[in-house]
């Protein structure tokens, strides 16, 4: 049988035909459009070298560098560059501001990472089961994220730590607690307007069960909005847990982003260096995570890809 | 050409008996009946609102997804490949799961949304596959590749690695095609298989369509407003209105003595191509009352 | 060739979009046509042939990128805002999805009546509402319909509305824009009659968007296939459907299903795309040239 892959059906073609090479329309394979999209995004990009840099600082360069962050190195609040003192200046115990900010970063990244993680699973698991099945289990599950969404914040995780300890579990816990329903309001709306598309109907029709649906029909399709979204968590859990350190709510061996400014701030008005550099890096790291998520964004807009 | 009565089996494949489906106490469906014999293209046929289309969905079952819609009376029966006969409405979700896409499969009006956007064209033919069949992946992916082939998409080992944004429309209803025969189902129903598509390619959908039943044998269901693709290809019509059918029977006595007004109504509005040959003026229908009385 | 006095004269009518990429969309590549009063010219084509740009341009919804716009024998393509207004008035357009068009939250009598109120041929009050009125008789719809809200409506009364919206200004020419295709077919017919009624009382011209050959059909006195943003053939009603003469208006032609049962027709098991125009940097389509093969009907060289 003669097939032909242009529209000329007849045998004449009688017009130049821009469709004769089909191979022209078609678009770059699609699992590269996606970064081609981020590395449009000139924020998006800074934000992710800013990221993998804060990464390295925290992660990377303590293994490097050799010494207690707690052993005394100088006088006490030695300004940055002064005679004695280190390139960040010394703590009111005589510390390393640079070594203790630098490895403190662990703490801080650590428990927003797994309490990010929380919130993505919790929020994601409970908003694709409440907008997918609807009806009374999505009147259920609603209610008890409304519950949790008008419960004060900050005073809920003071009495979580207080009553579990200041440990990361508690704070994890914490902050996960709180900041779920966001995730799960997002992910219902985007599963009761996805369930109604064609190719879900379409997933049914070829007999999948519900479970199937969900994960891996339905979930992958809102990947997107999910991912984009705990970014923004993330920026979110850091500045949480900054706060309930500051407050002293935190453990304090880490000697945490946030707890470096609290323990700092009496000193503040004669050693500005002691809250600034933590200070500063927590808002890089927040300022990164949300430049990423406005990257993640465009790229997973399927309607800009290709351009 | 086809025979204009096919043959037939004594027992219908598929039975609807007294189908009645309300969504919230309106009534969608009312007390509809028909058979669907093995081999027959049979369309049901109906302006916006007649129930058509839920009546395809009851068919599958689907039709309770996220909505207040409930079957409220009567039967489903379907003959199984073993022999057995099952009455859908009281079937159980994991045998419907067992048929759905396996002995009864579906495609969809709009070849944009009824591909999952993020799988490329060969795994969603693949997983359908793999949802029925014991087969490894390498064989389900030699099988669609097969399926590919027979709905005759050109380049079938490119094609199965591409997204559906890489395919135009007429491309994406062949793969839909190709993933609703990949089990080789005994009943297909078809949704305004081709309504969302452009004329020439609906064309080419149209004669797919027919080859391949011819080829497979399965029995079709096609839910339509277009009276020129139920002339194309229908064996029988169920004209349904208001949620009621209003006249079945076989395609030529449909089309040359429908006996019903809405029936006739709805023939006489069809703009039929050919039917101004030899005439200067443009020229109004010539309309009939839908609601006469026999 | 035509019996009809000029009112629409396109000339070289160009639109191109930019497109990311460094490719351009070559919608509408040097039309030219005319429209003459009281006639129905159709427009038909399948999907990107560049139909609704067209029509887009020439009611000045869009800048045209080359090319002219003769209405009445003036030139209006590059007039705005004022020096326009009076030329807005004779033309009107009617959208496929009459609910889109209507603002759900306001009466359709204040749909109808709101040209009239913006162009200060009426003020508020019982001479409005006896124009509403009339219009919605002429549609066919009641004169206290004028009070209902779109969507107390269905989709054909809704269509009228739109219609009754139109006509409001006393326009010369209407463009439907597949204006019945997203109607049923028994609406769609009562849709068409009324506008061929409308027609002939009022002498209209149409400008008639449409991808339905059989619809164009029943309707046009004229008609313009498009293929890639370029006419392909043009002719009399009967030349295009009797003695189609481009191998595209025959391919056309051939794909419409007939409703006729014994009219089915052999397909053949090919499969095809509709070209895009989407043309790179730099190139650009080969320009047809159009030659009458018997009066009134031109063919593209093939």
């Amino acid at each position: 049988m003669a097939e032909t892959d242009v529209h000329g059906m007849s045998d004449g073609q009688e017009l130049p035909d821009p469709h004769l090479d089909t191979s022209r329309l078609r678009q770059a394979p699609a699992k590269y459009q996606g970064l081609r999209m981020f590395m449009r995004n000139k924020a998006a990009v800074f934000g992710a070298v800013l990221l993998i840099a804060i990464l390295f600082i925290t992660f990377i360069l303590p293994i490097f560098v050799t010494g207690d962050r707690t052993e005394r190195v100088g006088s006490i609040h030695l300004a940055p560059g002064a005679e004695g003192s280190t390139t960040f200046g010394t703590d009111y115990l005589g510390r390393d501001v640079g070594r203790i900010v630098m490895q403190g970063g662990s703490a801080t990244l650590k428990v927003a990472g797994l309490a990010a993680l929380v919130i993505v699973v919790v929020g994601t698991t409970i908003g694709a089961v409440a907008g997918y099945y609807g009806g009374w289990v999505d009147n259920v599950l609603m209610r008890i994220t409304e519950f949790f969404q008008v419960l004060p914040g900050l005073l809920f995780a003071i009495v979580i730590v207080a009553l579990y300890g200041a440990s990361t579990k508690s704070i994890v816990l914490a902050i996960g607690l709180i900041a779920w329903p966001t995730i799960a309001r997002l992910v219902r709306a985007e599963f009761m307007r996805q369930k109604n598309l064609e190719y879900v109907k379409a997933a049914r029709a070829i007999g999948a069960s519900d479970a199937r649906i969900i994960f891996k029909t339905i979930l992958p399709n809102t990947m997107p909005v999910v991912i984009v979204q705990s970014t923004l968590v993330m920026g979110g859990a850091i500045l949480f847990e900054a706060g309930l350190a500051f407050l002293g709510l935190s453990n304090p061996k880490d000697l945490s982003w946030g707890f470096y400014i609290g323990a700092n701030r009496t000193y503040f008005l004669s050693n500005w260096w002691g809250l600034t550099f933590p200070g500063l890096m927590i808002f890089f790291t927040v300022l990164s995570l949300s430049l990423i998520g406005d990257g993640l964004q465009d790229a997973a807009n399927p309607k800009l890809r290709g351009r | 050409m086809r025979a204009e009565t096919p043959l037939r089996s004594e027992t219908p494949l598929l039975s609807v008996q007294g189908l009645t489906v309300t969504f919230d106490g309106f009534t969608a469906v009312s007390e509809l009946s028909f058979d669907l014999y093995e081999g027959q293209t049979l369309a049901i046929v109906g302006e916006s609102g007649s129930g058509k289309s839920v009546t395809a969905l009851s068919i599958m079952r689907l039709v309770t997804l996220g909505t207040r819609a409930k079957i409220a009376e009567g039967q489903i029966f379907f003959r199984q490949p073993d022999g057995s006969t099952i009455d859908l409405v009281q079937a159980d979700e994991a045998e419907l799961r067992k048929i759905r896409g396996n002995q009864i499969s579906m495609i969809f009006q709009e070849p944009l949304t009824s591909l999952n956007p993020v799988y490329t064209a060969g795994n969603q033919v693949v997983e359908a596959i793999r949802l029925h069949q014991d087969v490894t992946k390498a064989e389900a992916y030699q099988r669609a590749f097969e399926v590919f082939e027979r709905v005759r998409i050109p380049e079938p080992k490119k094609r199965l690695k591409e997204y559906p944004h890489q395919m135009s429309g007429g491309m994406r209803q062949r793969v839909m095609i190709a993933m609703a025969l990949s089990c080789d189902p005994t009943v297909l129903i078809a949704d305004e298989p081709t309504t969302a598509l452009d004329v020439t390619i609906q064309a080419q959908i149209l004669g797919l369509m027919r080859a391949l039943q011819d080829e497979t044998g399965a029995a079709v269901i096609m839910i339509t407003h277009d009276m020129g693709v139920v002339a194309e290809v229908a064996d029988d019509i169920v004209v349904m209105r208001n949620s009621k059918l209003v006249e079945t029977g076989n395609v030529f006595d449909i089309f040359e003595k429908p006996t019903a007004p809405y029936t006739k109504a709805l023939l006489a509005s069809i703009p039929r191509l050919g039917s101004m040959t030899g005439k200067s003026q443009p020229e109004r229908f010539d309309l009939v009352d839908m609601d006469a009385p026999v | 060739m035509t019996d009809f006095e000029t009112l629409v004269e396109v000339k070289d009518l160009c639109k191109e979009f930019s497109v990311p990429g460094k490719a351009k969309i070559h919608a509408v590549e040097h039309v030219s046509l005319k429209v003459g009063k009281g006639e129905t010219l159709a427009v038909v084509g399948e999907s990107g042939c560049g139909k609704s740009t067209l029509a887009f341009l020439i009611i000045k919804l869009l800048e045209s990128t080359g090319g002219q716009i003769l209405l009445d024998g003036h030139d209006i393509t590059h007039l705005h805002n004022k020096s326009m207004r009076e030329y807005r008035q004779k033309m009107q357009i009617i959208f496929q999805d009459p609910f889109a068009s209507l603002d759900p939250r306001r009466s359709v009598g204040y749909a109808v009546g709101e040209p009239l109120i913006v162009h200060g041929e009426e003020s508020k009050g019982a001479a409005l509402n006896e124009r509403v009125g009339g219009l919605f008789e002429r549609v066919g719809l009641e004169r206290d319909h004028a009070q209902q809200y779109p969507h107390q409506f269905s989709g054909g009364q809704r269509q009228r509305v739109c219609i009754a919206r139109a006509l409001a200004l006393h326009p010369e020419l209407v463009i439907a824009d597949e204006s019945v295709s997203a109607l049923d077919v028994s609406v769609q017919a009562q849709v068409i009659n009324l506008m061929m009624e409308l027609q002939q009382d009022m002498g209209l011209s149409y400008l008639f968007i449409s991808h339905d050959l059989a619809v164009v059909e029943r309707i046009a006195h004229r008609v313009a296939v498009m293929y890639l943003g370029q006419i392909v053939e043009l002719g009399p009603r009967s030349a295009i459907f009797e003695n189609p003469s481009h191998s595209y208006t025959k391919r056309l032609l051939d794909a419409v299903p007939i409703a006729d049962p014994r009219q089915r027709r052999e397909r053949p098991l090919l499969t095809g795309e509709i070209p895009s125009p989407r043309w790179e940097h730099g190139t650009s389509p080969e320009l047809v040239n159009l030659v009458e093969v018997e009066p009134g009907h031109f063919v593209a060289e093939e």
